[in-house]
């Protein structure tokens, strides 16, 4: 098991630590971040149209999680509930962004933002329980070479310039085979029953 | 578009590594065809979601959020992700106390005074290690005078000085101070007449420039670590990269040499990342970040003869009027374009007409170019295209009968050589000044303050309308090979796009 996989915690599990953090327990509080960020962010960037948009509202959801933490009920439902948190802030950030790019005229930028907008307003963006751990799983399906393209491609969010140079091919071959990649881990997803 | 080509596109986008042209051709795929357009959103949402799966968890995480926790506490606000600007964030200062020694004057217990002693050196252990914990970097070089503010203590700045945080850099006249960062290869200059804070901050390194300038070689740094510099006006994030950037008192300049760095307004309202190369300016009171030739919009001119070129552009309030040929030697026209809908409203010929070809300028109530014999510049009225002014040109000095700005009493055109830029007075004619630019000129803006200078292809500088000295270059989005330009009341400037009638307006500052 890698740093990577979430290590399985039952939502009554997590009620009880969210107590703690209710009673004032710090340490509590950074069992909940560690637990929970793998989740957390996954559901953000299913919905977010940047990394560093998803980065910005993982961190300020847990900073509003912590400071209403005493309006949670514990029943079994903290992920949810901060998913509502997160999800509220996307709206934010997204409507910001959209009226931004909305003063420059149609671009890239400024279509995904809007996509992302309408698929979250509809709630279209899919959610399934355990994708993460699906995700890695299917992951570590991929041919060996094609998986270590994609862990340098988005782990280490290598360039695809300095990836082609890495891995000795031109930048449209290392493009073309990140597209398959993706695919291939699209239908292992769907084939397990959960979006990619 | 094949679709290697559109794969490699795509992962140009992800990277923010898409050129002019190329970022064109990729809208232009998705625009067009519904599949690309799919595949485009598609691929965009796999790769979020596949970059934040493999992400290692965060272990600084927790301690940026507990950190923000704290500060909200302390000062009473509730911030979110403007925080770090609200709170101004003081350097950690509470609990640090000077350590006292008390003055034994009469015998004691010889424990209690091993005790006491043993205590003060542990404590003045502590407080040492206390400060060692916040030092973040050493000074390379500095020149003499240059003084570091801690603790309300003023310490000389010499090479290899550490620095901790909170400490305040201040430089004066001919001054200069470089510090690294420990531990990594990010570099600060400090230039004269400028005072810096380095601050701590929960994600990164940030250095607060309340006036002057700081230029940086900065190290790649890891995702959601970036280095920050915040200035009165502005927030800018840094990952890896070689920038300079200038704070005055109501503005924020940032050029980047390398790599890409995010500028935001404060609350993070909005921002722009800049490219190698680029330029942005944050103004107070302004709510957005200004990118000088930045495509802000463009505006298709319908209603025009067919045939049809625009070589002129001045702006007049909300119009814009171009200025048009009709070829096959008729005379050209001038016309009223609305910006909202593109359409040329209003057309009239200029009395003895313009030169074919020439730009046009408004002012005082009039539109303004070259003469059909190009020995003078006349201006018309709008309405009627009668003439009202003519000013004669200096004979021999101004090598384009086609190129020309007026601003005040001065008129901005080419001079003798294709680079030259030359101030005309326009009581007399007289040269004022004449400017070496660094490519040859095919169109000019003025304002009061700045002249903006553009050659054919996408090249630009800002030029101080004063002293002609070249405050800046950078690269318009849009606009054709030679043609006109003009700046607006908004610093706006309006470009135009001849045969494909039209009009671009770009950010200026």
């Amino acid at each position: 098991m890698t740093s990577r996989t979430p290590e399985s915690l039952t939502p009554e599990a997590v009620d009880n630590i969210v107590r703690k953090v209710q009673r004032g327990d710090e340490k509590a509080m950074e069992e909940i971040i560690l637990h929970l960020q793998g989740e957390l962010r996954l559901f953000i960037a299913a919905r977010a149209d940047t990394l560093d948009m998803v980065e910005d509202v993982l961190q300020s959801t847990f900073v509003i999680c912590f400071r209403k933490l005493d309006t949670y009920e514990p029943r079994g439902t903290f992920l949810a509930w901060l998913k509502g948190i997160a999800k509220n802030r996307l709206l934010q950030e997204l409507k910001e962004r959209s009226r931004y790019v909305a003063l420059e005229g149609t671009d890239l930028e400024g279509l995904v933002a809007d996509h992302r907008l309408e698929a979250i307003e509809k709630e279209t963006g899919q959610e399934t329980e355990h994708e993460l751990a699906r995700l890695l799983e299917c992951v570590e399906r991929l041919p060996e070479r094609t998986r270590e393209m994609v862990m340098r491609r988005y782990r280490d969010r290598t360039p695809i310039k300095k990836l082609a140079r890495q891995f000795k091919k031109r930048a449209g071959a290392v493009a073309a085979l990140l597209t398959r990649a993706r695919r291939s881990i699209r239908v292992c997803m769907e084939s397990n029953g959960a979006s990619a | 578009m094949k679709q290697a080509d559109f794969d490699l596109l795509l992962e140009l986008f992800l990277d923010r590594d898409l050129a002019p042209e190329q970022h064109r051709d990729l809208l232009d795929a998705v625009q067009s065809d519904p599949a690309r357009r799919q595949a485009f959103l598609a691929a965009v949402d796999q790769s979020l979601r596949l970059a934040s799966s493999l992400k290692e968890k965060d272990p600084a995480l927790y301690q940026r959020v507990a950190y923000i926790l704290e500060k909200e506490k302390e000062t009473g606000e509730e911030t979110v992700n403007g925080v770090l600007e609200k709170l101004k964030m003081e350097p950690p200062t509470a609990g640090r106390r000077r350590a006292t020694f008390p003055y034994w004057k009469v015998l004691v217990p010889l424990a209690a005074c091993l005790a006491l002693v043993v205590g003060a050196v542990a404590y003045r252990s502590y407080e040492a290690r206390r400060f060692a914990e916040s030092i973040v970097a050493h000074i390379d070089q500095s020149d003499f005078g240059v003084s570091i503010r801690r603790d309300g203590d003023v310490i000389p700045a010499t090479a290899g000085t550490p620095l901790a945080r909170g400490d305040e850099i201040l430089t004066a006249e001919e001054q200069v101070l470089t510090y690294t960062y420990d531990g990594e290869d990010t570099r600060v200059r400090i230039a004269e007449n400028t005072a810096a804070v380095l601050k701590p901050s929960p994600r990164g390194k940030t250095i607060f420039l309340g006036k002057g300038r700081i230029e940086a070689d900065v190290a790649p740094r890891p995702p959601g670590a970036p280095m920050t510099v915040e200035t009165p006006h502005a927030q800018l994030a840094v990952l890896g990269t070689s920038f300079s950037v200038t704070a005055s008192q109501d503005t924020t300049g940032l050029n980047v040499t390398a790599g890409t760095v995010r500028i935001a307004l404060p609350g993070n309202k909005t921002h722009e990342d800049v490219k190698e190369g680029g330029i942005a300016f944050a103004k107070t009171g302004l709510d957005r970040v200004i990118v000088p030739g930045k495509l802000v919009v463009s505006i298709p001119v319908t209603g025009l003869p067919e045939g049809a070129a625009i070589t002129g552009i001045a702006v007049a309030g909300k119009d814009a009027w171009v200025h048009v040929n009709r070829g096959e030697g008729r005379p050209t026209i001038l016309a009223r374009v609305s910006p909202a809908s593109g359409e040329a409203k209003e057309m009239v010929e200029p009395e003895h007409g313009f030169r074919p070809g020439s730009c046009i300028t408004w002012k005082d109530g009039l539109l303004w170019g070259f003469s059909r014999d190009g020995k003078s510049l006349k201006g018309v009225r709008a309405d009627t295209g009668k003439v009202r002014r003519t000013i004669p040109l200096p004979a021999g000095e101004i090598s384009s009968l086609r190129i020309f700005d007026i601003h005040g009493d001065v008129a901005w055109m080419r001079g003798a050589v294709r680079d030259e830029l030359v101030k005309v007075a326009l009581d007399d004619g007289r040269i004022l000044t004449r400017v070496r630019c660094p490519f040859p000129i095919d169109r000019i803006a003025a304002s009061e303050n700045a002249v903006y200078v553009g050659e054919s292809g996408w090249n630009a500088c800002r030029i101080d309308a004063r002293d002609g000295r070249i405050v800046y270059r950078f690269m318009c989005e849009a606009g054709s090979v030679t043609g006109d330009m003009a700046l607006d009341d908004k610093a706006f400037l309006w470009t135009v796009e001849g045969t494909a009638l039209n009009i671009h307006v770009l950010e200026a500052e």
